[in-house]
């Protein structure tokens, strides 16, 4: 198991591994969130205290976490699909893929702006 | 120059595990890294077992991890590997002794796309025509050399070794789309099952390590397409 995360791939090996991390990010996430959810059937209240746990910093930079995690998702998942559909972009994979981190980079950092910032000027 | 290979080597005869061992060569900066492996079997250590036939990039025998990624060791020149060179052997196929790797699973699931030509009609005294434009579709395929460089890079693979894998996909693309060919739908079968196409992630390792420029993951890509438009 080891030996094949040693492997050196490029830009795809890492598109690829991203997609996992964050897909499996996404899916807990949803557990976590349906665990939340639930508490609706006990009481208004114990939904009410679930959901005031979001309310410190530390799950504020977690939903930023989860914000990044969801964009690349999307993003890299967009970038594969144009490529199935339009086989020439294959070519340029390695470019479609420094294009994707730079859409990345110009959504993330507006949005670490927006929801980091009330935690960093405390 | 003096060049150091550190190089992965299993006996199993006497290893329980594999380990690495260290070598140190005199060789030139515009040698192979095949003229390296040679050096240390034939002046240090003549146990030292590993396959190569032509050396000139065209049998793709000599196929391994160099440096941590496949390479053909006769097509890769000292002066562009960083020190120590690390030799390992391809990943995914049971290592039969330091770097030599069974390759029998990757050829049958090369036989199991029917690389061949299945046509029913008279053979005929005369060639059979094909315009440029009908070769161009298929040809890059045909420089594939069977090396398993692609095949032993895809994740794919590695996590499950029934794939079908990149080097079988390739050759089932040549015929796919080779317009003599009249076994299209079958071998768009064979494709679209389970261990077939749709276990591409789309991660371009294969084409990466190609020797021989194939963009294989296009490759998949256009026979997915086909089976998604044309046969479904």
């Amino acid at each position: 198991m080891f030996e094949e995360i040693r492997y050196k791939g490029r830009e795809g090996m890492l598109a690829w591994a991203l997609h996992r991390f964050t897909g499996l990010g996404v899916f807990f996430f949803l557990l976590i969130h349906i665990l939340e959810m639930s508490m609706m059937g006990y009481s208004p209240e114990a939904y009410n205290k679930a959901l005031a746990l979001y309310h410190n910093d530390f799950f504020r930079l977690m939903e930023f976490a989860l914000g990044m995690t969801v964009l690349f998702h999307a993003l890299n998942g967009t970038r594969i699909v144009l490529m199935d559909f339009f086989d020439n972009l294959m070519v340029y994979h390695r470019q479609m893929f420094w294009v994707q981190m730079l859409v990345f980079a110009g959504m993330a950092l507006p949005a670490a702006y927006i929801m980091l910032s009330p935690i960093i000027s405390k | 120059m003096n060049v150091k290979f550190k190089i992965k080597r299993y006996n199993p005869e006497v290893d329980k595990e594999p380990h690495y061992e260290t070598y140190e060569v005199e060789l030139e900066p515009t040698d192979r890294a095949l003229d390296g492996l040679n050096a240390v079997k034939w002046k240090i250590d003549g146990t030292l077992s590993y396959r190569r036939s032509c050396a000139h990039g065209v049998c793709g025998s000599d196929a391994m991890r160099i440096n941590g990624k496949n390479r053909l060791a006769c097509k890769v020149l000292i002066k562009d590997l960083k020190q120590p060179i690390l030799i390992e052997p391809l990943l995914g196929l049971k290592v039969i002794k330091d770097l030599i790797v069974d390759m029998e699973p990757f050829f049958a699931k090369y036989r199991s796309v029917k690389p061949f030509l299945i046509n029913n009609d008279e053979p005929g005294t005369r060639e059979r025509k094909q315009s440029q434009a009908e070769v161009d579709k298929y040809e890059e395929a045909t420089k594939c050399i069977l090396c398993a460089s692609c095949t032993t890079s895809c994740p794919s693979f590695w996590a499950n070794g029934q794939y079908l894998g990149p080097a079988a996909l390739v050759a089932a693309y040549r015929f796919i789309f080779d317009t003599r060919d009249q076994a299209t739908d079958e071998r768009l079968d064979i494709a679209d099952k389970q261990m077939g196409v749709w276990r591409c992630r789309t991660i371009f390792n294969c084409v990466e390590a190609c020797p021989r420029d194939i963009n294989i993951t296009r490759a998949i890509g256009k026979v997915k397409k086909e089976i998604m438009f044309n046969k479904m």
